[in-house]
């Protein structure tokens, strides 16, 4: 492929699987400034190795998984282990202010605080899951375990959420 | 809330399409800014530029050539395994690749008595400096023995990272070694650098003598309360510090901090960490990141480290004499700084905010400490 085609593939898939990148590693990692850092490095590992996908798995696996590698990456190093960079998670809604608004945002915030202190293996598969709408294959592939550990940690996950808000799991 | 709480009485809170729905719509605000996406199909762009640069040197590559590249490298290659074949037995391959921690107390007596000082990026096992070290050998050997167990016991706090909004908060550091008295060796300085550079593609020179120390706050954090109460930063700061090396581009300009700490503990598993810097010489470990960068667009980096200069500020706005304590405070993960001045019995301060917003003070003037603390409070309640 031209160099200004692939380009032109690069710019597309910033533009189609940005944003997703950039929540998936700012729920991965807890700190917006680190999910932008791992932002720009998982498109610069998508052109190193854009010749090598095979497309044995839809586009936005492969892409979510060069993500999720790169934030592991990230959380190994002994130096982010010693560096904890700490963020509020509070949720950006419009300025308006009506009840409804209000209430609604703090449910928001109160969901995605519990996601966060949820520990890293089922943060991510709740992740997946529901916010990259990605099935059991799919997650298993990306975090290169048995399909079955995927079913319980999502099981596991759902039930700690539960605890954490109140509530019962049904899934 | 009140839809949460009738699914709560009616003990269906976590419904997947319920759960879906909020999580998607709760992650909704966060966007990619147009100044990130702009630099990352810039850094894509050099990236692939790179890229076929390099492919085409290897398509024109000739047979002659391709023998002169690669047959002296292949040589030397089997020299070199021919001589570790040789000295296996006498020398410990770990210790030699991994710094110097001897794998038992056996390997360290066999060892020879040489100690090696490596600066290297974890994944890739890259050497950049070697040098050795008679006179400390022992006593390295020693000490790092000893500290061969600490390795596993650094601490994990990330999980318990989430803080209440509406605070100030540092880079929290484990296990430093760090202390304020004293900067970072120029060996260790370049070294790290040096890996910097090679981690990362860049040319960026050390800034050499104006590393600086940065003290953070207290760990956990400052809530707005606490920054109300305080009468001066002392009461905010906590125990720790990191030190930051300025780091110039091509054209002298001042790009990049790095921040690089003292570890307590000796380090030696590489194998899962492919950004970590890690510098060690005389039983001394450095420890820094290839991720780690503080960029210093829209901070007057400049300023920030210029000592000389915040003196005279303080001395010209407040007429001081002379100058009992300085420091450099971090107090929003690499962004916002403030430094502290005490001089003549009273506390000053220099805003150097990226992210803080404040209508009181200014950025890069000099203020009674109080009202900087009270234009923090400001901003954080403000936000």
């Amino acid at each position: 492929m031209a160099p200004s085609d692939k380009m032109g593939e690069i710019t597309r898939l910033v533009e189609q699987y940005g944003n997703d990148v950039l929540r998936t590693a700012y729920v991965i990692l807890k700190s917006r400034e680190l999910a932008e850092d791992a932002y720009q490095e998982t498109f610069l590992r998508v052109c190193r190795y854009y010749d090598s996908y095979r497309k044995e798995c839809s586009e936005k696996t492969w892409v979510t998984g060069i993500a999720v590698n790169v934030c592991r990456d990230y959380l190994r190093s002994a130096w982010k282990r010693k560096v904890t960079v700490t963020d509020d998670f509070s949720v950006h809604t419009s300025e308006s202010n009506t009840e409804d608004v209000i209430e609604e945002k703090g449910e928001k915030e109160e969901l995605l605080r519990s996601i966060m202190k949820l520990p890293d293996k089922y943060r991510e598969i709740i992740h997946l899951f529901y916010y990259q709408d990605l099935d059991i294959k799919e997650i298993s592939r990306i975090l290169k375990i048995p399909g079955g550990t995927v079913k319980s940690r999502l099981f596991k996950a759902r039930a700690l959420l539960a605890d954490m808000l109140g509530g019962e799991a049904h899934g | 809330m009140a839809d949460m709480e009738k699914k709560r009485n009616n003990g269906m809170v976590l419904d997947d399409g319920w759960l879906r729905d909020m999580y998607k719509a709760g992650l909704d605000g966060l966007q990619a800014s147009d100044e990130l996406v702009k630099t990352t199909l810039e850094n894509c762009r050099a990236e692939l530029g790179k890229a076929g640069k390099s492919n085409k040197v290897r398509k024109n590559i000739s047979l002659r050539r391709a023998v002169l590249m690669f047959g002296t490298p292949i040589a030397a290659c089997l020299l070199v395994l021919a001589l570790i074949l040789n000295f296996n037995g006498l020398i410990s391959m770990k210790n030699t690749t991994e710094g110097a921690v001897p794998q038992d107390s056996a390997a360290a007596e066999s060892a020879p008595e040489k100690s090696a000082a490596i600066a290297k990026v974890g994944g890739n096992q890259s050497q950049y400096a070697l040098r050795y070290d008679q006179e400390n050998a022992s006593e390295t050997d020693k000490q790092s023995t000893n500290e061969k167990t600490a390795v596993m016991d650094v601490q994990i706090s990330f999980a318990e990272s989430i803080k209440a909004p509406n605070s100030l908060n540092s880079f929290e550091i484990g296990d430093i070694r760090s202390k304020t008295d004293e900067n970072v060796p120029s060996d260790a300085a370049l070294a790290v650098a040096e890996a910097y550079n090679t981690a990362n593609g860049t040319k960026y020179t050390l800034y050499e003598n104006k590393t600086v120390t940065v003290y953070t706050l207290k760990s956990g954090g400052v809530n707005v309360q606490e920054i109300r109460k305080a009468e001066n930063f002392d009461e905010i700061i906590g125990k720790q510090q990191y030190h930051l090396l300025p780091l110039r581009d091509e054209n002298q300009k001042l790009t990049m901090m790095l921040p690089v700490v003292e570890s307590a503990v000796s380090y030696s598993d590489y194998s899962n960490a492919p950004a970590d810097i890690v510098y060690t010489n005389k039983g001394r470990t450095w420890l820094s990141s290839a991720y780690w960068g503080i960029k210093t667009e829209q901070l007057n980096a400049e300023f920030l480290l210029n000592r000389e200069e915040h003196l005279r500020i303080v001395k010209e706005t407040f007429g001081t004499e002379s100058i009992n304590d300085y420091k450099i405070i971090d107090i929003q993960n690499g962004n916002d700084f403030v430094i502290v001045i005490k001089a003549d019995g009273a506390e000053y301060a220099i805003p150097c905010f990226k992210t803080v917003y404040s209508d009181a003070v200014e950025n890069y003037k000099a203020y009674h400490s109080k009202d900087v603390l009270k234009s923090l409070v400001d901003s954080l309640e403000t936000k």
